[in-house]
């Protein structure tokens, strides 16, 4: 093991002394079986969850690790003690439907409690791992061959990643570039032969992405494999950040570097929060990754990693029996006793999927695969992990079970106000002496523990979005995991005008109903029938008009917004210079650019003609690159340029100069303030009220075309003549 | 006082455009300025001199042989640069300086101590390109050359000439600096000019001052008797010899600046 943390003697007073350190963890514990279980009356509880929570508040004021460890603490004990009180208190039922009811409740919250639990493990103490800097003399540098597998993504899509893979800072003999093809496509065999890449095809498709690659590992020789796939462009310093610590660690079998996308996903597309809200994937790779890779836990995410030959052949190459290959092919390396890294530097960027069906469709993979993990080779039991790397496989694999328990969430409170169905056998204001410490602690620790990675809340909606989807797969797969179809993630798609999309929003809409009577039903309790227990009808509307929030947000990400380009357009900021065609120059800088085009913010006005042919240079280092290119518009001080078609050499150029730089995508990433809570709810809130209006405008057009059945002419859409 | 000299190994290379240029930066960034034209074509003063009609007036050779006084020689040029112009001179008054300077090798260090200037002065020297007893003269009071060159090869195959000149003059001195290079109106839109300024880069190292872009705002400017720096402010030539000036500056203040005892 040569993971740092473990390298570094421990010199405090109970790292000197064994026995001492036995009786204080034996101290700790039994202080906290006994925090855990003591009955308490209702006043006691009260006063004891004040006190705990104030003293989490104290402890919040204070930065540092130790703070941190500390919340963990007063957070798990309080939960413990929820739990403890909800297993041994509130199960008594006196009639099936409540105890069908309140099980099914039990079940979920068992399943929060668990994740909350793993989850601390995990990411307690982020490794941050920093990058070790190559040896001096280049010719100790190990040949590297860097696998681009692809099936059915269009051109455009891979060139950029093949240049820029060109263009990446090792010695030209020591690494090879592969486009695998499984599309076989006689367009890409052309490109490659043109760019100088192999091409390189099979004859069947067995096994998709991993089958591709394990076929390409059998005709390849060098001694590290970089994986990207077809639409994540690499930075030219990829590889000598990532590389360092193979020298260093022979046993180590895997580095992983972030998955970073430079466009919206479709939450952050749908709902507007692009840039604003940490996204969906942030947590996993900005905390999560970091936290296994203390455990020695980090796994493989298929793309943006490389792999040391022969410990990859030692597994077998990459795993076929599940459709998360790359999970189980760290899994399996793990199983052999080697190591795996997580570097959190990101040093490649790619396109985000484009629609929600798509990003459902993903997600629907990965909990698939996940679930087939557990069920095949589960990370628990078999030889070969500590226990450590067990809970962190095992809370990855749980993760994606989310499905049912937040489904459960979504209508727990529907039993009381529909059958007057009591789930919790407990008065309204025991549950809130025990369960809103045990919700409280948990969102102010993990929004300490989260915060630049995670909003408060945003899990729930992007739960609540996928629940019902995953929900079916990821059981399917744990009763047989053979069943069920593999599908690719398309990427580069046009959404060409604003629609709604009633299929994948159908589930929310079913929900948001439910909560709809619900509250009616709550409504109805709280004027004529229910007036002893006003307290928990009040209890049961609060839980559903939260749930309400959730799914009003649920339903905005439905609300597809157009997306009129095929080049995505990335802000950056460098230096440029324009040139005209009568010899003048200007410096300027650029405010954002795609493939086909560049913004540029000029330091004072000028005056061009339309369609004005002019050169514009960009720098890498010293060097300055021309490209040509012609005025799409002039407006004040900002004119926007369309390249002119480009030679290859050019459009490596081009990628040098924008997506390749080292330090293009470290500066955007994990930086986001911490929230305060409630700007965080009012957040929400306000997405799910548009989310509304959104879907009732939706249907009540719907409804006036059904009473007006003349078809209209669309309209056409406003503004698409933007520039590209 | 610190000096620099602006060097070439050939004509035509732009060397006069550099100088003016950086004297204009360097005036710009702060620091008086006393730009010095040991060159006969005297053509510093239409790149300098803030007012042109003053063209005909007096200039180092009148003021070296005692025609007029050294201030009566200098002249306001652009940006708060004082300019000393070579001056109008026949054939024959020409090698008799020339002579005469031949003569006395230490001349140059002479009159600019004997000038008395600020201590936070910069002196810059335009000379004629190849050798010559001027170039001497400069060579040796120099304490950072900035030798120029164009992107192509008759420039880098005449580096040697001056780069022997340099070692003999400059180098032994204490108090001399470096040479630097900067390579004037690249086109990094023709491939030749990128190939020779790659090659040049790799050869020159941190010796490169910089570059500067081929831009016809220079010229315009120049037949409009003004700066660049005034014509075409967001220029790419001017934000160049902005680059080069700083990168000058770095280079002198990296050393203890000295002065006292270059004139022996």
């Amino acid at each position: 093991m040569t993971s740092p943390a473990e390298t570094h003697a421990d010199d405090t007073l109970l790292g000197r002394h064994p026995l001492l350190r036995a009786a204080a963890w034996l101290v700790t514990g039994l202080l906290m079986v006994a925090l855990i279980i003591t009955p308490l009356s209702l006043q006691q509880q009260l006063t004891l969850s004040v006190a705990i929570f104030i003293a989490a508040l104290v402890i919040n004021r204070f930065a540092g690790r130790f703070g941190s460890l500390a919340m963990i603490f007063l957070s798990v004990v309080v939960s413990s003690r929820y739990m403890y009180w909800r297993l041994t208190e509130t199960m008594v039922m006196d009639n099936p439907l409540d105890l069908v009811l309140g099980f099914g409740l039990l079940v979920a919250e068992v399943y929060a409690f668990v994740v909350l639990l793993l989850g601390y493990v995990q990411t307690a103490w982020p490794l941050e791992r920093k990058p070790v800097a190559m040896p001096d003399d280049v010719d100790q540098w190990p040949t590297v061959d860097l696998f681009i597998p692809t099936y059915n993504e269009s051109l455009s899509v891979v060139r950029a990643t093949v240049l820029a893979a060109q263009s990446i800072d090792w010695p030209r003999d020591k690494l090879k570039i592969f486009v695998l093809d499984d599309g076989r496509r006689e367009e890409f065999r052309v490109f490659c032969e043109a760019v100088g890449v192999t091409h390189v095809t099979r004859d069947n498709n067995r096994h998709a992405k991993a089958g591709n690659i394990n076929a390409a590992l059998k005709n390849t020789t060098g001694e590290f494999i970089a994986i990207f796939d077809c639409d994540h462009i690499p930075t030219r310093s990829f590889l000598q950040v990532a590389m360092g610590w193979f020298g260093k660690d022979p046993k180590l079998g895997m580095v992983q570097t972030p998955h970073y996308f430079f466009s919206a996903d479709p939450f952050e597309k749908n709902l507007g929060t692009f840039g604003t809200v940490p996204n969906e994937g942030e947590l996993f790779y900005g905390l999560i990754q970091d936290g296994n890779d203390l455990w020695n836990a980090t796994f493989f995410c298929g793309s943006c990693a490389v792999l040391r030959r022969t410990i990859c052949e030692e597994v077998g190459g990459i795993a076929v029996e599940t459709v998360t290959e790359d999970a189980h092919t760290a899994l399996k390396m793990h199983r052999l006793g080697y190591n795996t890294a997580y570097l959190a530097l990101p040093q490649a960027a790619g396109l985000a999927t484009e629609s929600l069906s798509g990003h459902v469709g993903q997600r629907i993979r990965w909990a698939r695969g996940m679930a087939q993990i557990f069920r095949i080779d589960n990370p628990l039991f078999g030889r070969g992990l500590k226990w450590a790397q067990r809970l962190c496989y095992v809370n990855a694999m749980l993760h994606f079970l989310y499905g049912l328990p937040r489904l459960i969430y979504l209508t727990a409170p529907l039993a009381y106000l529909f059958f007057g169905a009591s789930v919790i056998h407990a008065s309204a204001s025991m549950i809130f002496a025990y369960a809103l410490p045990h919700i409280f602690h948990a969102n102010l620790t993990n929004s300490r523990i989260q915060g630049r990675f995670r909003y408060l809340f945003w899990n729930e909606v992007y739960e609540a979005v996928l629940a019902w989807y995953i929900f079916r797969p990821t059981l399917v797969a744990l009763i047989n995991p053979k069943l069920g179809s593999f599908n690719v993630t398309a990427k580069g798609g046009l959404i060409e005008k604003e629609y709604f999309d009633t299929t994948i929003a159908k589930a929310s809409l079913f929900l948001l109903a439910l909560n709809f009577l619900g509250v009616a039903a709550g409504l109805w309790r709280l004027s004529w029938v229910d007036s002893d227990n006003i307290a928990t009808v009040w209890l049961n509307l609060a839980w559903t008009f939260y749930n309400l929030v959730i799914l009003g947000a649920c339903v905005a990400a439905a609300n597809e917004t157009r997306q009129l380009r095929n080049a995505h357009r990335i802000a950056l900021q460098i230096p440029a210079t324009l040139y005209f065609a009568d010899g003048h120059s200007m410096r300027c800088e650029t405010y954002d650019f795609s493939t086909g085009g560049l913004g540029l913010d000029l330091p004072t006005e000028v005056k061009t003609e339309a369609e004005a042919a002019v050169t514009v240079a960009l720098f890498r280092g010293d060097n300055e690159f021309r490209f040509p290119a012609h005025v799409r518009f002039n407006r004040g001080k900002r004119l926007g340029l369309q390249f002119d078609p480009l030679s290859f050499d050019q459009e490596r150029a081009l990628v040098q100069c924008t997506t390749a730089r080292a330090d293009i995508w470290a500066a955007r990433w994990g930086n986001h303030p911490r929230a305060a809570v409630h700007r965080v709810l009012g957040h929400i809130a306000r997405i799910s009220a548009i989310g509304f209006k959104d879907m009732f405008a939706h249907y009540y057009r719907a409804g006036l075309q059904k009473l007006r059945p003349a078809p209209r002419q669309p309209q056409p859409a406003a503004g698409a003549k933007e520039p590209t | 006082m610190q000096v620099v000299s602006v060097i070439a190994a050939k004509g035509g290379v732009g060397k006069t455009t550099v100088t003016a240029n950086l004297c204009i930066a360097l005036a710009a960034s702060g620091r008086p300025v006393l730009a010095i034209d040991l060159d006969p074509q005297n053509a510093l003063r239409f790149h300098l001199a803030a007012d042109p009609r003053q063209a005909h007036a007096h200039g180092l050779a009148d003021a070296e042989r005692g025609a007029c006084g050294w201030t009566e020689a200098m002249q306001r040029g652009h940006q708060g640069v004082v300019l000393l112009p070579f001056g109008q001179v026949d054939d024959e008054a020409q090698i008799d300086l020339e002579g005469r300077l031949a003569a006395q090798p230490h001349w140059l260090g002479e009159t600019l101590a004997s000038f008395r200037l600020p201590e936070d002065t910069l002196v810059v020297l335009d000379t004629p390109p190849g050798p010559s007893v001027y170039l001497q003269q400069a060579l040796r009071v120099s304490q950072l050359n900035v030798v120029t060159l164009l992107p192509d090869a008759g420039s880098f195959a005449t580096l040697p000439i001056v780069e022997r000149m340099v070692d003999k003059y400059c180098s032994p001195r204490p108090d001399f600096v470096a040479s630097t290079y900067v390579i004037n109106q690249a086109d990094a839109s023709r491939r030749l000019s990128r190939d020779v300024l790659q090659t040049l880069r790799e050869e020159l190292g941190p010796r490169l001052l910089g570059v500067v872009q081929q831009d016809q705002a220079v010229s315009e400017a120049l037949a409009s008797a003004t700066t660049v720096r005034h014509y075409a402010p967001h220029s790419q030539a001017v934000a160049d010899f902005a680059h080069c000036t700083a990168r000058l500056l770095e280079r002198f203040a990296a050393v203890p600046a000295a002065g006292a005892h270059l004139y022996r």
